[in-house]
């Protein structure tokens, strides 16, 4: 693995990023600021709902305009900005080290990570870029502003590709290590030998608000080698000889289209999102249109 | 267009090679190559390659359309012709190139040309069928073209034909054409040339004067007309037919046949010179017979020639240094290239003695009188403690010990111890072969209290004395690069200064050691040459590389142009000097058979060259390879296509119906929501 310039992320992409959101879509209680958008509904400026007064009701939040036209008392109700932790995981494992010509996974990985942790600073949040492939390596954890950006390019330019995936063994740790709610949000390609349904459930468990983030080349999705092949896997150094013929390599992008189905499936059922990135699209567009689109930011 | 014939055999030999490589490569597998993947889990369903698979022909008759390309291709380079059989006849042209085709007479073309014109013409009646070898008439000259039935070669050949300046030998070249037409059933003999043949003069019927005395090669030319056109020759012998070209009647000629020197005994640089010229012409010349060194005259003189004869000039010159010695006549003639020879003048060097001895020693006065008799040495006496300082060409010693590695050739008398009452030996036998003693002959010599010389391995005993068994007098040795001779008595000590053989002696060790006099000088005519070894290259006059065969240690080449050559040996390069040689000057009569015109060959059946039309169908065959080869494979890629899962490109199957349409609409960056 080729180590990353420190910039990860251009200056123009950084100044579109400063209007842009990170939904957090959970109700989750973290200490009440001005920057962060949530559904908690509170004391807040930006104007929510309506809802009809009930006893105890704050008198400070009533709409007197509305008692003079309609006579019944409506309470206003805005959306409560609070410091939500934001836990971005990012996948080192030997899997994340393909890509396609020059932007390997692990980059692309790299920018994303680097993506949510800028919103995240932006506004005024605390965030942790957690690298973990086997199990959990040692995190960052920033906060104080955008100005913190700085450590987290360089930390992300520290790290390299090794080891094998062991996603629930992470998760576990990242439990242990962080237990208060929070947007978790996992970048991998989730290639992993035991599977990742156990790491998602135990993230809806702990109440987290977490996106899978599923990372993937063009070649892996659609494999334009021919012939016979002595494969082998990079992470545990199986090999397997294989034809790739065109019944082969329609057998296989079958394979690969249920496994990306099945994450989104699991990613969905456990009440999270699920967004899916290839190495041959920018990253700023997919940051940019991809995510927002699906509500992942805003 | 001649293209390789092949036997029916070399057809299926190539042909079966060809095949073979076309199938194995029809049956070649690329080892598998080796990848690194992210992940196998998608692989895990796809049928792994566990065992080798049975090598099987995928496109059999693609295989089979290549194997009949390169049948075809093989069968057009065998040049097959349709129709009945019929071999052409084979021809052997002998071309007289030899020095008189460079012959020019005044208001005709020159020799060579109507040599060039006259092969033409030959060639030209002949059929395209026809086998036609071309050869020079000089002898051991190569072939001018082996048997081709290639027009264009041959016309080719023929206009690019060059004069030498060798003899003709034409009895050898007929011979030898004659045997590479041996095997043929109808064989034909050319020669076209001048038809002058050696000196001597030819006998029998076909020589324009009458015999006096026949030379071998005019022999061994009647010989071979003899057997060639007697009325019951057998069906192998050739055709044999002459096309004599030229008018010898009015060529007039003089040349120089011999140009010799011979070094003066009493004065080395006084040098006599033999030069020998013919008239070659019918009538009386007056020539002018001019010499010159490096380029600078050195005298003329006028001679009248007689028709048809030889005649000899001496004379004398002096020249002290090397040179090149150049002998021309005028005025010009028809056949410029023998009015002039050269010879190499060889450089003369003085061999300084040294004598290590008394002054007033009687020994000093015996050899240097001895030794100022000769004019190639220059000897002076020095006392023997300054031998550190000098470096003679020889030096001579007397009664000292014999070093083991002497520092120069040298001479040492060395004598036994004296006795009171010894009595004189006489020298009985001395050794003719080698080249101190070769003029040394008396036994009139005795000598008192000779030494006792050991002979040691590779010494020669040149001179013995009496007794049983003899023993060795003088020795002569060589050790290091250095020449010793050792005198076992002193001079003083016997009557062999009063005799003749004593400077006979000491001239020819000098001469053993130095080889510093070359009394003649004389130069090779062109042709066959042979030369001591070791040679590694011989340089032509005009700068090419000449070719040449071993012969143990000698040389042998064929000079084919006169001038100065170039021997280039390991560590010396010398020139010789290469003349024309004296000349054939007898004109050949052709008898009516041999004037004859070319026996009438059956009209050749009418054939039809195959090898266009297997050509075409050929590349229709190739052509056909490819559409199969192709075609099976789209068909192949169709069927595993259609055989693969599903026989659909892959459905996101967790979506929708609704989302499935709206997929194939939406960014490949999937968002779940």
């Amino acid at each position: 693995m080729a180590t990353t310039s420190p910039l990860l992320l251009d200056r123009e992409f950084l100044k579109t990023l400063e209007q842009v959101t990170l939904l957090c879509r959970t109700n989750l209680s973290g200490a009440v600021g001005p920057e962060h958008r949530s559904r908690t509904r509170g004391p807040g400026m930006e104007f929510a709902d309506y809802r009809r007064y009930s006893f105890g009701d704050d008198p400070r939040s009533l709409d007197w305009s509305a008692y003079l036209r309609l006579g019944k008392l409506f309470l206003k109700i805005y959306e409560t900005e609070q410091h939500i932790p934001v836990r971005i995981l990012l996948d080192r494992s030997e899997s994340m080290d393909f890509g396609d010509e020059g932007e390997s996974k692990f980059l692309y990985a790299q920018r994303l990570a680097a993506t949510f942790a800028y919103l995240a600073l932006l506004h005024l949040d605390t965030t942790a870029v957690i690298p973990f492939a086997d199990r959990l390596q040692k995190p960052l954890v920033v906060s104080g502003g955008r100005e913190r950006l700085w450590p987290v390019l360089q930390f992300l330019a520290e790290q390299s590709c090794g080891g094998a995936t062991d996603l629930f063994a992470s998760v576990k740790e990242f439990m242990s290590g962080f237990p208060s709610r929070g947007i978790a949000i996992l970048i991998s390609d989730f290639f992993d030998e035991q599977g990742c349904e156990r790491a998602v459930e135990m993230l809806r468990s702990a109440g987290h608000d977490f996106v899978l983030l599923q990372i993937h080349s063009a070649e892996e999705q659609h494999p334009s080698a021919a012939g016979e092949l002595i494969l082998e896997d990079a992470e545990t150094g199986m090999q397997r000889t294989v034809e790739c013929s065109p019944q082969s390599t329609a057998l296989y992008e079958r394979r690969f289209q249920e496994f990306s189905a099945r994450l989104r499936r699991l990613a969905i059922r456990n009440g999270g999102r699920y967004a899916r990135a290839v190495t041959n699209i920018a990253y700023q567009e997919f940051v940019l249109r991809s995510l927002r689109s699906g509500q992942v930011l805003a | 267009m001649n293209w390789l014939a092949l036997s029916p055999a070399e057809v299926a030999l190539v042909w079966a090679a060809l095949a073979a490589t076309a199938l194995w490569l029809y049956l070649h597998h690329r080892r598998p190559r080796h990848r690194k993947v992210s992940t196998l889990r998608f692989w895990a369903s796809v049928q792994p390659v566990s065992q080798p698979r049975r090598r099987k022909l995928r496109e059999p008759w693609a295989f089979l359309a290549q194997i009949l390309f390169l049948l075809l291709l093989v069968l057009a380079l065998a040049n097959p012709r349709w129709g009945p059989g019929y071999e052409g006849r084979s021809v052997a042209i002998v071309l007289d190139t030899s020095i008189w085709s460079q012959a020019h007479p005044a208001g005709e073309p020159a020799w060579i040309d109507l040599e060039r014109a006259g092969a033409l013409r030959l060639l030209d009646s002949l059929p395209g069928v026809d086998r036609v070898l071309l050869l020079r008439a000089e002898a051991d000259a190569p072939p001018i073209l082996p048997f081709t039935t290639d027009r264009a070669s041959l016309r080719r050949a023929i206009q690019e034909v060059q004069s030498s300046s060798v003899a003709a030998d034409i009895p050898r070249a007929l011979e030898m054409g004659r045997a590479a037409l041996g095997g043929s059933s109808r064989g034909l003999l050319v020669y076209v040339g001048p038809g002058l043949v050696d000196s001597g003069q030819v006998a029998g019927q076909g020589s324009e004067q009458e015999p006096e005395q026949q030379s071998q090669q005019a022999r061994s030319l009647d010989e071979f007309r003899a057997e060639v056109e007697s009325p019951d020759r057998s069906a192998s012998q050739p055709q044999f037919l002459m096309r004599l070209l030229g008018d010898w009647a009015s060529v007039q000629n003089r040349g120089i046949t011999r140009l010799s020197l011979r070094r003066d005994a009493a004065q080395p640089d006084r040098w006599r010179l033999l030069t020998q010229l013919k008239n070659y012409g019918n009538e009386k010349a007056d020539v002018v017979l001019a010499f010159s060194v490096n380029g600078q005259p050195i005298g003329q003189r006028k001679l009248s020639l007689a028709p048809k004869a030889l005649a000899n000039a001496e004379d004398e010159f002096t020249w002290d240094q090397g040179g090149t010695l150049q002998a021309e006549i005028n005025p010009p003639d028809a056949l410029q290239a023998d009015d002039r020879a050269m010879v190499n003048l060889p450089t003369f060097r003085t061999v300084r003695v040294a004598v290590f001895a008394g002054k007033s020693s009687p020994f000093a006065a015996d050899l240097l009188s001895v030794l100022s008799s000769n004019p190639y040495v220059q000897a002076q006496v020095f006392p023997a403690e300054l031998g550190a300082n000098l470096s003679p060409d020889v030096a001579i010693y007397q009664g000292s010990n014999l070093p083991a590695q002497p520092e120069f050739n040298s001479i040492w008398f060395l004598s036994g111890a004296p006795a009171a009452n010894s009595r004189p030996v006489r020298v009985t036998g001395w050794n003719a072969q080698h080249p101190v003693t070769r003029w040394v002959r008396t036994h009139d010599i005795s000598v008192r209290n000779p030494a006792a010389l050991k002979v040691e391995t590779g010494d020669a005993v040149l001179a013995y004395t009496e007794g049983d068994p003899p023993a060795p007098l003088i020795l002569a040795r060589e050790r290091n690069g250095r020449r010793i001779l050792i005198v076992g008595f002193n001079p003083h000590d016997s009557n062999f200064p009063l005799e003749s053989a004593f400077p006979l002696l000491m001239a020819g060790s000098v001469e053993w050691m130095t080889h510093s006099v070359d009394d003649v000088a004389d130069s090779f005519p062109a042709g066959e040459i042979d030369l001591p070894g070791p040679v590694t290259k011989i340089i032509a006059p005009s700068g090419k590389e000449a070719p040449f065969a071993r012969k143990g240690a000698d040389v042998h080449w064929l000079a084919l142009e006169t001038g100065m050559y170039r021997i280039v040996a390991p560590g010396n390069e010398t020139s010789i000097a290469v003349n024309p040689p004296a000349l054939p000057a007898h004109r050949v009569k052709p008898t009516a058979a041999e004037a004859a015109e070319i026996e009438g060959e059956p009209r050749p059946p009418a054939t039809w060259d195959m090898w266009r039309w297997l050509v075409l169908l050929a590349a229709v065959a190739l052509w056909l390879e490819w559409w199969l080869y192709y075609s099976a494979r789209e068909q192949q890629r169709t069927a595993e296509a259609s055989e693969a899962p599903g026989g659909q490109p892959p459905a996101i199957l967790d979506l929708e119906p609704d989302e499935r349409e709206e997929s194939r609409f939406r960014n490949p960056n999937l968002v779940g929501r």
